[in-house]
């Protein structure tokens, strides 16, 4: 994070506390933090100062905030990352598929959350391009994926992966950092979600995992949440 | 503190909260209520003619007739009774010739016992009602009391480490200062894990509630578990063990997860060992959980007395961190486990330690 030019963060979040705790989190990281405490305040920040990363929090006075979500996300691809006391799955499925990037439940720890917001910067700069294109390498640790010859390697080592395993590797590849949803890698891979693809989908991501040589507890390279979906850094 | 929106999809409750089964005091008028009234008001008319014919006595017949509306109304709802009592008081006019005066004797009559009977029945589903609502009324004040219990003292902790370093702060040294910043630090994250759980007690321990259920895959929810467990409890080793194949168990991921974490959280405070194992297979039609340590085990009265009610803290074993109480976490345990319609139990290892053990049933593909 060694750079002149400093993150901007917009903080759309209405409870006062949450709010100070937030700033002073953020800004001792080096970022420059506004804040909105409403949708249409957030909605007219968001418009004024294009910031690099949006932190929304979904209960806010004036409506949910995956209204404001829909908003930021027909203009533009900011990351945004939504917080919510709520930790129901559909909350978190719903807003994911609505364009966010990442989901944080409170109460977090100001380690997880930094994490996340690094992550997902990170991620957004680095974004593995459109679909379909067939060039580029993707690493991440021990993992490449050589787009142009389909091939993965492991330390090295050639992991050989069904068509199907190969599609579902790249899909989460080429959105490294962000959380994708069952219904999002299951209608890039097969192109409708219909009943059984879920399960279909869980197969292959063991059937990957199995391969990758990956043990249930220890660091994983690709992050599974369970009812919600997966993720690859 | 948090405002939760109101517009936007309520999904909150209605996740957990099915409708509730109808219980059997309430019996609704059903085609089977019907055919079986109908079959009673017959079998009474029937008997009442041959008895008529063959002994010709007509004092058995009211008797009959009375003892039939009897027994229909027990079980179905009085309205039902009601039209019986007066079909076979027409039949006795009509068919087996009974003159006026005795028909409106014999309605009568009937019509007396349907209100004894109304009576008696009513009387003794205000009783059941009231017994279930007393029972629940205890078990919850039980939980509240020991969650609250559960809940001050974390609560002292952080209010009063606070306070002190505010009135303070030119007095105490830099290491007293950390120590009370990692006691709030600590505490708050008790405080939250307490929370859950109590939230998923209150949801579930609601008498007729289902979970709502979806597959997951076994492998990911180890890994989840044990990934988050590891953030808490970074020095905790943990060993799991899954058979080969592919298994998917219906279940609410997060509860489920609740229910191991503090399984785990357990062994590593309060069973006084070195290893902790996870492991989960299918048997037949359940999915097998088992949560092992090698310490000390339980003592027997622990084991007759660890889920029926949250434990009182003198009699639990001194934990790790000083901390007793095993009690909301396995009374959610229970109550989770039950409400997917599972089993779970602890026993001792033979080897040595204490094992927890959980079954799901593994139910029909989804």
């Amino acid at each position: 994070m060694s750079e002149i030019y400093k993150n901007r963060i917009l903080l759309v979040e209405d409870d006062v506390q949450m709010v100070e705790y937030l700033r002073l989190l953020l800004e001792t990281e080096g970022y420059r933090v506004l804040s909105a405490g409403s949708c249409k305040e957030g909605r007219s920040l968001f418009a004024s100062h294009r910031p690099d990363l949006v932190i929304l929090d979904l209960g806010l006075p004036d409506g949910d905030g995956t209204e404001l979500l829909s908003a930021i996300r027909e203009k533009a691809l900011t990351p945004v990352i939504v917080l919510s006391a709520r930790s129901e799955e559909s909350d978190k499925v719903d807003a994911l598929d609505l364009g966010a990037n990442d989901y944080v439940t409170k109460p977090f720890g100001a380690g997880e959350l930094l994490a996340r917001i690094r992550s997902v910067i990170r991620s957004a700069r680095t974004a593995g391009g459109v679909s379909g294109e067939n060039k580029g390498t993707y690493r991440s640790g021990p993992l490449t994926v050589d787009y142009g010859s389909c091939r993965v390697t492991l330390d090295g080592e050639e992991i050989h992966l069904t068509r199907t395993e190969y599609n579902v590797l790249c899909t989460l590849t080429r959105n490294g950092g962000k959380i994708m949803t069952y219904s999002a890698i299951i209608r890039e891979v097969w192109g409708e979600d219909e009943l059984g693809s879920t399960k279909k989908l869980q197969v292959n991501m063991a059937n990957i995992r199995k391969k990758l040589g990956s043990e249930p507890g220890k660091p994983q390279i690709i992050e599974n949440l369970i009812g919600i979906g997966y993720r690859m850094e | 503190m948090m405002k939760e929106s109101t517009s936007g999809k309520q999904r909150v409750e209605n996740r957990f909260f099915r409708q509730d089964k109808p219980g059997p005091e309430t019996r609704r008028l059903s085609v089977r209520a019907a055919i079986v009234s109908a079959s009673i008001v017959i079998a009474a008319l029937s008997f009442s003619i041959t008895v008529q014919h063959s002994f010709q006595a007509r004092a058995l017949v009211p008797t009959l007739f009375v003892t039939a509306v009897f027994s229909v109304s027990w079980f179905y709802y009085e309205a039902v009774g009601i039209v019986c009592a007066f079909a076979l008081s027409v039949c006795s006019r009509y068919l087996m010739h009974f003159s006026f005066q005795e028909f409106i004797d014999i309605m009568m009559v009937a019509a007396s016992a349907l209100l004894a009977v109304s009576a008696a029945v009513n009387e003794k589903k205000l009783q059941r009602r009231a017994e279930q609502l007393a029972e629940a009324e205890r078990m919850r004040s039980n939980l509240l009391r020991a969650v609250s219990h559960d809940l001050r003292t974390p609560l002292t902790t952080i209010s009063g480490s606070g306070t002190m370093m505010l009135e303070n702060w030119e007095t105490l040294s830099d290491a007293q200062k950390i120590q009370m910043l990692k006691s709030i630090t600590v505490e708050s994250e008790w405080l939250s894990h307490m929370t859950e759980n109590l939230l998923s007690v209150t949801r579930i321990d609601h008498g007729d509630v289902t979970v709502y259920k979806k597959p997951v895959v076994a492998e990911e929810l180890a890994d989840s578990v044990v990934s988050r467990f590891s953030r808490r409890y970074p020095e905790a080793a943990v060993t799991v063990s899954l058979g080969e194949d592919f298994l998917l168990i219906p279940m609410d991921a997060s509860l489920v997860t609740q229910v191991l974490i503090n399984l785990l959280e357990n062994a590593v405070l309060h069973s006084g060992g070195t290893k902790i194992g996870l492991s989960i297979a299918a048997s037949g039609k359940k999915a097998v959980f088992r949560v092992e340590d090698n310490g000390r085990g339980l003592t027997d009265e622990l084991l007759k007395t660890l889920f029926i009610r949250p434990i009182e803290k003198e009699r639990t074993a001194p934990a790790a961190d000083g901390r007793s109480g095993m009690g909301i976490g396995l009374t959610a345990c229970a109550a989770i486990v039950k409400a997917h319609g599972g089993t779970i139990r602890a026993e001792n290892r033979r080897e040595g330690g204490a094992a927890f053990v959980f079954d799901l049933p593994l139910g029909e593909e989804e």
